[in-house]
């Protein structure tokens, strides 16, 4: 009895070492080669059983009438994030037609490269939610690409990369950090923090800056790998309190966050 | 050997459910995991040897599409099937439902607490990759309650479908 103890008690040492060995080799990227095949394995079919759970949820919601209003009221919503984001491209190109040359000289750089990625799984740590995508280093993804969907809508950054599959982290996330700007007359920059998974905090706002409410943030371009113009959200809130010595704002997304399916990892070139 | 592809197949199609499926459901996403009910299971099932292996397998491939740190499932997946098991070899005589519920319900709670104290000694050395906010708890609360009703449920449908359970746990016609 004693001796088939102590061989669970080694087998249990055994296995623990085995788990520390992984993690030391995948340190060293030497899993890489049993991660792709995992990924070949298991993303086609984590795919099916993801678009299988969208449906599920689609179907169980379609039971209630409520929900023609929902759709209703969402196509209302995608016609206006769609007149908000040529809004913001009117404005932008404005200012560059108004600023002329250097102007016009970023827009022909906004050629951008992009890799179109499939969510294939979707993980909850605390508030925050992380999106894994298809795509990983082998197709050039690496920590910190911004990911957008639609016509230029940010909707996060790819913070983790493996060879087949990389993790996007939202905006709304409270670790993620990005440097926005203000589309009115000062063309304000400010610091971006996520707020509990449903919105953004716009902080360190100059104090003489003119603000209003439903004011269009975009990208600043300040960030590495971000280009300038990628469209964040509208102004929501002011929230500045008496007495500092910036202003601060809420920023609600205008993509929704909750229903990614594919979406364009920015490769910088 | 067919008997172990299956297990394998079992096993993989908990982790496209746990993984793929279930992020699409806002209320149970976080709130649920059925690889820690299946694992279990295996525990009252199959010898400690068998149920490391499979442990040390999903623990490996829900840690690559974790988006925790990597290694930090499958540790505290191992550590927690080890303590489950040396519960249920020293303490669980009466293999009953009630002890499988109560298994795997102290199964996901030193998961949980494995994980938590791993957080906290990767902050205390300045490396914190985890909040653990009031929601994880509750979180972590409904979880130990939905995977024990979900052990139950499960142990209830193989046991009307196949007699081989009753071998291993005390059920009523079994006496």
């Amino acid at each position: 009895m004693r001796k088939l103890f102590r061989s669970r008690v080694f087998f249990s040492i055994f296995a623990i070492a085995v788990v520390l060995l992984l993690i030391f080799l995948n340190w060293l990227n030497a899993t890489k080669p049993l991660d792709t095949a995992i990924g070949w394995v298991f993303n086609p079919i984590n795919k099916t059983f993801y678009s299988l759970g969208q449906s599920t949820r689609e179907f169980f919601g379609s039971q209630d009438d409520l929900d023609m209003l929902e759709e209703e009221n969402q196509l209302l919503k995608d016609q206006i994030d769609h007149l908000l984001i040529e809004k913001s491209q009117l404005i932008d190109e404005n200012k560059a037609l108004l600023e002329i040359n250097p102007q016009l000289v970023f827009l022909d750089e906004m050629e951008l490269n992009s890799q179109a990625a499939q969510v294939v799984g979707l993980n909850t740590t605390g508030d925050s939610k992380i999106y894994l995508l298809n795509k990983g280093s082998n197709d050039g993804i690496k920590p910190g690409y911004p990911v957008i969907v639609g016509k230029g809508l940010l909707i996060g950054k790819i913070i983790d990369s493996g060879s087949s599959i990389s993790k996007l982290q939202l905006i709304t996330s409270n670790s993620s950090l990005l440097s926005g700007e203000i589309q009115n007359e000062q063309s304000s920059q400010g610091l971006l923090q996520g707020d509990v998974g449903i919105s953004l905090n716009m902080s360190l706002i100059p104090q003489d800056d003119q603000i209003e409410e439903k004011q269009l943030v975009i990208t600043s371009g300040l960030d590495d790998n971000i280009p300038r113009g990628l469209l964040i959200g509208t102004i929501s809130r002011l929230t500045t309190k008496t007495g500092e010595l910036f202003q601060s704002v809420s920023i609600t997304p205008i993509s929704p966050l909750d229903k990614l399916n594919i979406v364009s990892i920015i490769i910088p070139q | 050997m067919i008997n172990r592809l299956l297990k394998l197949l079992v096993i993989f199609l908990i982790l496209v459910i746990q993984i793929g499926w279930l992020g699409n459901f806002e209320f149970i996403r976080t709130k649920l995991n059925i690889l820690i009910i299946t694992l279990t299971f295996f525990i009252f099932l199959f010898d400690f040897r068998e149920v490391i292996i499979w442990g040390l397998l999903s623990g490996y491939i829900m840690d690559i599409y974790s988006s925790l740190p990597f290694g930090l499932i499958s540790i505290s997946l191992i550590i927690s099937l080890i303590i489950s098991y040396g519960l249920f070899r020293n303490y669980f005589t009466n293999r009953s439902l009630l002890s499988l519920m109560i298994l795997v319900a102290s199964t996901t709670l030193t998961f949980h607490l494995v994980i938590m104290f791993l957080g906290w000694i990767a902050g205390q050395i300045g490396f914190s990759f985890y909040e653990f906010t009031s929601s994880w708890v509750i979180s972590v609360v409904w979880q130990i309650g939905f995977n024990a009703i979900l052990a139950a449920i499960g142990f209830s449908v193989y046991t009307f479908l196949t007699n081989r359970l009753k071998r291993n746990f005390l059920v009523k016609g079994n006496l």
